[in-house]
């Protein structure tokens, strides 16, 4: 066995000198020849310079990882899978070093630099625009809306004060993130997390501070996945055994006519009131009236899969390239991360206590626990609810209760979008 | 002294203007749609109320017939005439056919080219 392994170490050992030595003359062949020097070591050295090995850099390396970790969370633990997998896959694409598949320099300074398109862009360039320009938010909320039954909301109208109340942690966020240094225009994009809407998150954030769209897209979807981890404890600290065992009265039935009225009765009021917040409470209410008026199926249907479903790869990708090494790795993205959950956190407090408040006068008694439902993470957040609402009292079924506040909160988080972008943008 | 750097009093303004635009945008739209509640429940009330008249109309229409004791045939030709008359709206139709399109998922199962010999 021993001669074995000597003997093929003498012939690798004899075929690398070989090698050497025939590289030798060529190069001296070719000296002589007084033509350009070509050294096979030299071509090597060179294609290894050539490749994305060669520029690695630690930043790269953990961005990589991070990448990873994020696809792991959504393909294995499930979280947001949506639209953490496009994202962590689009961190991977963007921090390849070499592929130039995105370039931030075409849209440095919050401007779009079309001259520069023409010299060389990359995929994720071209699709990044649709971000930029803030189309693909305003897609995903014509699918939303589409989504969205507001029956629950007709039937029990003081659910849009639960989903009012529950916008507190933006404002409260917004404080926070005045206080760690950021500008007005970076607090209000930092702020809008505790909105718990992704598109409201990503469509403010082009606006305001674009250079902040990755740390902040990741923290939303991330803390959104993570609703019913966060939600739980502060749905407990707040409530008593007894205000989590209230049993709600039964929703009255709502009419078509009510339904098809209310998308464009809210449109007018609301695009009147804060024209800043026509573009996503419009298309959102776009989207519901094509589902609630019944007259325009096909679209209906397009809207809420393909249409919604392409938009979300392009977003989730485009969002996730936008999260280069240098744009991540900062001391920025960690309080981001950090402020984003207290923003989460108090908005779910904003509506478990309007929701307490509320009990205080009403006749009709609310379930507290439906308040944690105002921020706008649809259907989680009333799942959460539900979930309490079964642990404290296994008869007690909240889902449709919980789901008026629920949808509340999409309006209310881009009311509250608007707002912040018509004051500080 | 950084806390002293920041402009407080533009923070503050932020915060209060912007959470009490919030609420007073949703408050309006709550107060909007209990009011729209109210003219629904109104109008639905009216329509109950005008279809109790009907009914009611037709009771005493009922009385009227008992009272005047209308004969048996007198009956039958009245139930002959409404039976053709609505005979005849029933034939009164729409005219328009629609054909629900079902998509079928492609399946090498139900596929016909494999059914179809090649014709060479």
């Amino acid at each position: 066995m021993k001669t074995r392994i000597y003997l093929l170490l003498i012939i690798l050992f004899s075929a690398f000198s070989l090698t050497l030595s025939a590289q030798e003359n060529i190069t001296s062949d070719i000296a002589n020849s007084g033509s350009q020097q070509i050294s096979v070591i030299d071509s090597f050295i060179e294609f290894m310079s050539g490749t994305g090995f060669a520029s690695m850099t630690w930043k790269t390396i953990v961005m990589l990882i991070v990448s990873l970790v994020l696809m792991f969370l959504a393909i294995v633990k499930g979280f947001e899978p949506l639209l953490l997998l496009p994202i962590a896959f689009g961190m991977l694409l963007t921090n390849l070093p070499g592929a130039g598949l995105f370039n931030s320099e075409l849209f440095a300074e919050g401007h779009v630099h079309w001259d520069k398109f023409a010299e060389g862009a990359g995929l994720l360039d071209y699709l990044y625009l649709g971000v930029k320009l803030g189309i693909y938010p305003c897609i995903i909320f014509i699918g939303i809306g589409a989504m969205t039954d507001f029956g629950p909301l007709l039937a029990n109208p003081k659910s849009l004060l639960l989903g009012a109340a529950a916008q507190v942690g933006i404002f409260m966020t917004y404080v926070a993130a005045v206080l760690f240094d950021f500008t007005p225009a970076e607090a209000g994009s930092i702020g809008i997390i505790g909105g718990a809407d992704g598109p409201t998150a990503i469509f403010l954030t082009t606006k305001l501070a674009p250079h902040l769209l990755g740390p902040i897209a990741v923290a939303a979807y991330s803390y959104m996945a993570l609703v019913p981890v966060i939600q739980p404890p502060i749905m407990k600290l707040l409530t008593t055994e007894k205000e989590r065992k209230i049993r709600m009265q039964q929703l009255r039935s709502v009419s078509k006519t009510e339904k098809i009225l209310f998308p464009i009765i809210v449109t007018i009021i609301v695009s009147l009131l804060l024209p800043a917040a026509a573009t996503l409470i419009g298309c959102l209410m776009l989207g519901n009236l094509m589902r609630e008026s019944g007259v325009v199926e096909r679209l209906s249907k397009t809207v809420q899969n393909e249409l919604m479903n392409i938009t979300t790869i392009f977003l989730g990708i485009s969002v996730g390239a936008t999260t280069t090494a240098d744009a991540f790795l900062n001391g920025q993205t960690i309080v981001i991360l950090c402020v984003g959950i207290i923003a989460f956190g108090m908005g779910s407090a904003g509506g478990v206590l309007l929701a307490k408040l509320i009990n205080l006068f009403s006749k009709n008694k609310i379930n507290p626990l439906i308040g944690s439902a105002g921020v706008s993470a649809v259907p989680m957040a009333a799942r959460v609810s539900q979930t309490e609402g079964l642990k404290a009292d296994p008869k007690n079924f909240l889902l449709m209760h919980a789901m008026g506040p629920n949808v509340a909160g999409v309006i209310g988080s881009a009311v509250a979008a608007g707002i912040l972008l018509s004051m500080l943008g | 002294m950084e806390l002293l750097t920041i402009n407080w009093s533009d923070t503050l303004a932020i915060v209060v203007l912007g959470f009490t635009m919030v609420l007073v945008i949703l408050t309006s739209l709550v107060l909007l749609l209990l009011i729209f509640d109210k003219i629904l429940s109104i109008t639905e009330k009216r329509k109950n109320a005008a279809s109790q008249k009907i009914v009611s109309a037709k009771v005493n229409t009922d009385n009227l017939l008992q009272a005047e004791h209308v004969l048996e045939q007198e009956l039958a030709a009245i139930s002959a005439a409404i039976f053709l008359y609505f005979d005849e709206v029933h034939d009164k139709e729409s005219n328009v056919i629609r054909i629900k399109r079902i998509e079928r998922r492609y399946s090498p199962w139900s596929s016909k080219i494999y059914g179809v010999s090649p014709l060479k």
